[in-house]
């Protein structure tokens, strides 16, 4: 497996990046929870959720472009976790899975919802606590980001906020290196574009 | 370009995706919980590997495969000529109009000799 190479966050945003290191950044607890999850224990179960779910919602809330259908793939993914306990201490890396069937699920549930349009008005960014001037930059980003399309919004989610390589999510979404590396680079051209153009 | 980009990855920084619903942990727990209580979902050849039954199955229709691989003859195969007669019948004008002429080695190679010797030619024309 790759080591897990995090961006530099910029230096003027330290106090405020979204990337700050989070216990679903360290490789420790994944491999216990894991194993709890297999023997059927509730409270691996709880843990899980606590440590995964924000990462999980926040793939398929860019994938699906809607909060309701981002909580239906959350549950149904966690459904599937727990469905198939038997093989999940044989997982080499259960972050990259979780992200793999949030990322399949999230498919299906849209072909099952055939929604073309997201139902509420940008929900993909929100401004960090405390942080008055960001609300707005935050709407008008995320308008932004709504133009995008949903594979390009994946896999600059995946990079940006998971904090996965190109190669991570190649095997993820089972797309070549290549491709996930030029929808990455083709999402943040559109989108520098988009900022500079929209006043 | 390289700072552009870095430009927008820095407000990409300041921002952050919302985190799920409160009321959701509660949900999917209760979900999962209620799928951790039943018995786990195999994996396919798992279950082949225990069940007698598919066993017997997975093995008889990898013989079947096998011998009928072996043993079927190959060149039992309708050639092309037997559908235009199928669609043409016993019309031999209209056969004619169907079949289309296939390319033949001996005019393609003479094809291409007369071809170059005319653009020699043309050639020696344009020269002169």
């Amino acid at each position: 497996m790759e080591a897990i190479v995090e961006p530099a966050p910029p230096a003027n945003v330290e106090a405020t990046t979204a990337h700050e290191p989070s216990a679903w950044d360290e490789p420790a607890p994944w491999r216990e929870v894991f194993e709890g999850v297999a023997a059927g224990r509730r409270e691996a179960l709880a843990r899980l959720y606590d440590l995964a779910s924000k990462r999980m919602f926040g793939l398929a809330l860019w994938r699906t472009g809607n909060t309701e259908d981002a909580a239906e793939v959350v549950q149904e993914a966690f459904v599937r976790v727990a469905e198939q306990r038997a093989r999940l201490v044989t997982i080499r890396d259960p972050r990259w899975w979780l992200l793999e069937i949030t990322h399949r699920i999230a498919i299906d549930v849209t072909r099952r919802r055939r929604r073309t349009e997201p139902l509420e008005d940008h929900p993909y960014l929100s401004a960090p606590a405390g942080d008055p001037g960001s609300p707005v930059d935050a709407r008008r980003v995320s308008a932004l980001v709504a133009r995008l399309s949903p594979k390009q919004r994946e896999v600059v989610y995946l990079h940006h906020y998971a904090g996965m390589s190109h190669s991570e999510i190649g095997r993820s979404l089972g797309i070549p290196t290549f491709t996930a590396a030029s929808r990455y680079r083709l999402g943040l051209a559109t989108l520098r574009r988009l900022i500079t153009r929209t006043p | 370009m390289t700072d552009q980009r870095q430009d927008t990855e820095t407000i990409l920084a300041t921002l952050e995706p919302p985190g799920p619903p409160v009321a959701l942990r509660d949900r999917v727990l209760r979900r999962a919980g209620a799928a951790l209580d039943r018995p786990p979902a195999q994996d396919p050849w798992v279950r082949i590997y225990v069940s007698r039954p598919l066993r017997v199955a997975w093995a008889a229709t990898v013989l079947v495969l096998v011998v009928a691989n072996v043993f079927l003859p190959r060149t039992n195969r309708r050639p092309r000529e037997s559908f235009i007669e199928g669609a043409t019948g016993r019309t031999p004008e209209l056969r004619e109009v169907v079949d289309v002429p296939r390319l033949r080695e001996a005019y393609v190679s003479f094809d291409a000799f007369t071809a170059s010797a005319f653009a020699g030619s043309r050639r020696k024309e344009k020269t002169s």
